[in-house]
Formats: C-alpha cells, sequence, structure tokens
C-alpha cells in the first residue's frame, strides 16, 4: 500500500516536471533558453516516471528475483537516457552556436557584445 | 446501429481510416516532394495498424509467446521419480506393442501417449539410465502441449508476422524515394512540385538537359 | 484544385467509414482472422513442432521462411538502388542545376562531450543488438531487430565524427559483401537441406549433419538464418544513411 503510494507520488510528480518542460519549451524567449529547458525536463521526469513505474512492478510481483530483474532493465533505461539526452541537448546549441544564432540578452548589459560584433 | 457499437467497438478502424485519408491527402495536394513521401510514411502506418489491430483478441496476451510455465511444467522437480515409473511403462507398452503389433496397430493411432511412449522406449533402449533421465527429460519437454492450448488466450501471431515484412519493405522503399528526391534536386535545383514542372517544360529552352550524358558523349564526339 | 483534392479525400474517408459497418468488432475473437483454421493451428502446434515459444518468429523465419529470403533481398536490392542512384559520382560529371558543393564538411567537428558519450554507449547498444538477435526465440527480437539496432550503433559512430573517416573504416564494398553474405547465409542453409533429401528451406531435413532431433534442427536453423538476416539488414541500412546524408559524396574521389 505505501509503496503504491510512493509509486503513484512519483509518477505524477514526473508528469508535473514534464508540464513544466513544456511549458518552458513553448514560452521561453530564446533558442538556447528553450532547449535548456528540454534537457532539464527530459531527464528529470524519466527518472520519476521509470522509477515508479519500477517500484509498482516489484511490489506486484512481490519482490521475486525475475521482477528486480526487470527493475534493473528499467534502470539501464534510465542510464542510458542521462547520457544521452543531454549529450544531444549540447550538441543542437553547439550546432546553434556555429550557426550564428545569438542568444538575447538585456539591452544595456556589460556582457552585451553583439552590437558591438560586426 | 447504436452509438456505443459505432464508435467503441470499432475504434480501430476510425483510427485506421482518418489516418489513410491524413496520408492519401498529403500525397494528392502538398507541392513540397518530401512531404508527400511523408504523407505515404503515414498512409504505410495506417495500413500496418490495421492489420495489427486485427490481431488482437479479447482475453489474449499482449504478445503472442508461450509463458514460461506452459511450456516448463512445474513436476520437473520430481524427474527421477518419473524416470523410473516413465521408463517401466514404456518398457511394458514397447512390449505389449511388439507382441500384439497386428492386433493393436488402431490403438496406435488413436493414443499420443503411447505413440510418444514408444518413441520414448525407442530412446531407452539405446543407452543407460543416465541417458534413460534425458530421454525422459525430453519426453516431459516434448510432451505435446496442443490439446493444452486454448487458441483465444494467446494474440493472432499472422498478421505480426505479415506487418514485420511490410515494414522493412517501407522502410526500404522509403530510402529509395528519398534518393530520387535528392537527384532531383541536383537536377532542378528545387523540390517543389510546381518548380519543377515548369522546368521541365523550359528545359529544351535554358540548355538544362534532361539527358545529360548524351549531350555529353555528342559533345565528345 | 485543393478543393477538388480534399472532396476526394473526404468521399473516400465516407465510403471507407461506410464500409466499416460489416466488419468484425474490435478483439473479438470470432472475426475470420483470429477464428480461422490456420491460425489456431499455429497458435496450437509451434511450440510442438519446432520448440520456439515465439510464435511469430517460428512463423516468420521456418513456415514463411522463403517470404522472409526475400524480404532480405528487397532490402538489399534497395540498399543497391540507392547506391546506383547516389553513390557512383555519377552526379559530379553532369551539368546540374545545383552545382556539386566543393567542399562537403569543414573541420571535423571534434566535441570532446560527443566524442566521450559516443565511446561510452556505442558497445552497449551493439551487446544489445546481439542480445535481441540471439533472444528471438523467447522474446520479441529476431534478425531485422537487432540488424536495425547494430546500424544504429554504427550510425552513431558516423554522426558524431568526421563521416569521411568513419565511412573509409567500413567502406562501401565491405557494407555490400557483407549484404551478400547475409543472403548467402539464409539461401545456402536453405539449399543445405536440399542435399539430404528434403525440399528447400525444409530444416528437418538437417538432423542428419548434427546429432539432433528434428525438433531441436528446426530451431537451431532459425537461429542462423536470423542471423544471415541481420547481416544484411545492419550493412544495408548503414549504407542507406551514408548515401542520404552525404548526398553520395561519402566516397573519396579516389573510389568511384
Amino acid at each position: 500500500m505505501i509503496i503504491e503510494i510512493i509509486s503513484i507520488t512519483m509518477i505524477i510528480s514526473g508528469l508535473f516536471f514534464f508540464l513544466g518542460a513544456v511549458a518552458g519549451i513553448i514560452r521561453f524567449p530564446d533558442f538556447y533558453t528553450r532547449m535548456h529547458a528540454a534537457g532539464k525536463g527530459d531527464t528529470l521526469s524519466t527518472v520519476l516516471v521509470i522509477g515508479g513505474i519500477a517500484l509498482y512492478y516489484m511490489e506486484t510481483h512481490h519482490w521475486e528475483w525475475s521482477a528486480i530483474l526487470v527493475a534493473l532493465k528499467l534502470l539501464a533505461i534510465i542510464i542510458f537516457i542521462f547520457i544521452s539526452s543531454p549529450t544531444s541537448t549540447h550538441i543542437l546549441m553547439k550546432a546553434g552556436f556555429d550557426a550564428g544564432i545569438k542568444p538575447k540578452l538585456k539591452e544595456n548589459s556589460e556582457n552585451n557584445t553583439t552590437s558591438e560584433e560586426s | 446501429m447504436d452509438l456505443q457499437t459505432l464508435l467503441v467497438s470499432k475504434l480501430n478502424y476510425w483510427i485506421f481510416v482518418i489516418l489513410m485519408i491524413v496520408g492519401i491527402w498529403a500525397i494528392m495536394s502538398k507541392n513540397n516532394l518530401i512531404k508527400k513521401i511523408m504523407g505515404l510514411a503515414i498512409f504505410q502506418a495506417a495500413v500496418i495498424l490495421f492489420y495489427v489491430s486485427l490481431a488482437s483478441k479479447e482475453h489474449g496476451t499482449d504478445i503472442p509467446i508461450y509463458p514460461h510455465d506452459l511450456i516448463h511444467p512445474e513436476h520437473h522437480g520430481e524427474v527421477d521419480h518419473h524416470v523410473e515409473e516413465d521408463s517401466a511403462k514404456a518398457h511394458g507398452a514397447y512390449e505389449k506393442h511388439e507382441t500384439a503389433h497386428h492386433e493393436e496397430e488402431h490403438v496406435k493411432h488413436s493414443d499420443d501417449h503411447d505413440a510418444h511412449a514408444e518413441k520414448d522406449a525407442h530412446h531407452d533402449t539405446h543407452g543407460d539410465h543416465q541417458e534413460a533421465a534425458h530421454g525422459v527429460a525430453h519426453h516431459d519437454a516434448h510432451a505435446p502441449i496442443a490439446d493444452s492450448i486454448n487458441a483465444d488466450d494467446f494474440n493472432n501471431p499472422l498478421p505480426h508476422v505479415l506487418m514485420l515484412t511490410a515494414i522493412v519493405v517501407g522502410v526500404a522503399t522509403l530510402g529509395v524515394g528519398l534518393s530520387l528526391i535528392q537527384r532531383v534536386y541536383r537536377i532542378y535545383g528545387s523540390i517543389e512540385e510546381n518548380e519543377i514542372l515548369e522546368a521541365i517544360q523550359n528545359a529544351s529552352d535554358d540548355g538544362l538537359t534532361l539527358q545529360p550524358e548524351e549531350e555529353a558523349a555528342a559533345q565528345q564526339e | 484544385m485543393k478543393v477538388f483534392q480534399t472532396i476526394i479525400a473526404v468521399v473516400l474517408g465516407a465510403l471507407l467509414i461506410y464500409a466499416e459497418a460489416d466488419f468484425p468488432a474490435w478483439a473479438s475473437s470470432k472475426s475470420p482472422a483470429n477464428a480461422g483454421e490456420l491460425s489456431q493451428y499455429y497458435i496450437k502446434n509451434i511450440y510442438d513442432e519446432t520448440l520456439v515459444p515465439n510464435m511469430v518468429t517460428a512463423v516468420l523465419a521456418d513456415y514463411r521462411g522463403y517470404d522472409t529470403l526475400f524480404e532480405t533481398v528487397v532490402v538489399f536490392t534497395a540498399g543497391l538502388a540507392i547506391f546506383a542512384i547516389l553513390g557512383t559520382g555519377v552526379m559530379r560529371e553532369k551539368k546540374t542545376a545545383v552545382p556539386a558543393p566543393k567542399r562537403i564538411y569543414s573541420e571535423p567537428p571534434f566535441d570532446l562531450i560527443v566524442r566521450i558519450s559516443t565511446r561510452m554507449l556505442v558497445p552497449v547498444i551493439q551487446l544489445f543488438a546481439l542480445y535481441v538477435l540471439a533472444h528471438g526465440h523467447h522474446s520479441p527480437g529476431g534478425g531485422f531487430q537487432g540488424g536495425v539496432i547494430l546500424a544504429a550503433s554504427f550510425i552513431m559512430l558516423e554522426l558524431s565524427s568526421d563521416l569521411r573517416a568513419e565511412a573509409a573504416k567500413l567502406t562501401h564494398r565491405m557494407s555490400i559483401w557483407l549484404g551478400i553474405i547475409g543472403i548467402v547465409i539464409y539461401a545456402g542453409w536453405g539449399t543445405l537441406s536440399l542435399f539430404f533429401g528434403g525440399h528447400f528451406l525444409d530444416y528437418d531435413m538437417l538432423q542428419a549433419l548434427f546429432p539432433l532431433d528434428p525438433l531441436m534442427a528446426r530451431s537451431h536453423s532459425m537461429l542462423i538464418v536470423e542471423v544471415g538476416v541481420a547481416f544484411t539488414v545492419s550493412s544495408i541500412m548503414l549504407l542507406i544513411f551514408r548515401q542520404l546524408v552525404s548526398g553520395g559524396y561519402s566516397i573519396p574521389d579516389k573510389q568511384a
């Protein structure tokens, strides 16, 4: 019973973080900030949702070894997403930078060199 | 035709029809060649979905695989006990068949267990007890489970097989289509259908050749 | 014109929905597909005849093995067709509207993060591909799925670094040779049973070759033909990717 509550909480909070990431992708003003939101949402919500699923599965199969093996395979999925998703975010941002997309900065800040670059 | 029958129990057909119409519309009316190919891919996905949805049954498993406990029944732990019983039974059955062969031929045809005991006795007469145990364990593994399976418990495997082939062939033809689009882009400079048609009509005036190898051959001569 | 096409599409959709009224309900056991004799025979008898728990792999590689052989040939032919359309350097001599680019790639992109993560992931992906191939008998998998995952690992290597350098390691010629080897394995294994008095692709007869009973011979032969399929599918998918991405320019000039 307690494990079920924990797993449901994890899944719902994972979906909540995903909702935040989607809102960020739509509403952020700049390419780089949007990519940042995508990278965050992908990893954290995946961990929570898949972790919740793994816990629920192990509980309904009474913590047998076959169920623990299934949970280990789900852990492997989490590790794979953790390695690949931020890497793809990084490479996309780098490609955007190389293509010349300028970040949107504040007007009078001293970091703003876009007006001086030719 | 009440609403429940029309919508709910035929939901997969509705989805298939909608996806197929989207695909056909994209092939017909989009100008961009890549979008046409994407419409073709959507159409293929709709057909595959249709066939796979035909394969499901109400209480069937999702994937048509025999579960583990159906194949290896639980009395494997007592296999030694079964060795002696079954080998004795097999020897008895074998001798009974040998002596009364002409009388009991009809028994051989009608009784599956006796036929398997005969094959198992054949295994036993070849070797020692270890091989007999191995033979009987094989007998346990080969025990026909066809009668204990209710076909309603498993999803239909045939549409899955057909659609595996369909997916692979679809991917291959998609690759060929995309390479043709690249070639068209290289020659005509555009992948919009109206611009390509104009370029074909203007081809003879401009000198943008359609058969360049013939022109190159003509230039070499 | 577009209105006309939309009307055609909508009319077609309406006709199909009208025809739906006679279709059997979803997931009914009495539908002609599910209650037919062939399907019932397969579900009841596959384990007794081939000792393979996965019905789909058994039907694909054994009962309908001829179909799968020519599906592999279709994949190979598609790879050859793409090679003939794009990759033989034909495009360089012709006078074309869009001129051939002088320089395909700039400096090969060196990014430490991508290099390291690719190096970590590729062996695991290849191991998983071999696992999927070998477990086609017991879980969803088999030759096509394993071959595609294997191709994905090579594609990841090529995406993360210089395409031409990686393409020189596994050349086009080698890719086509691997495709041929896959088909030869499949068709050759089927021909082998002709020498023992059976039909083409009749794996029962191969029990004379190995000390096995006919059921295990069928099960092992399925694994061998799936290996052949994986060879072809992985190499041809890699070839298709390379040709499409580079527009045919992934071969260095002297090979073309």
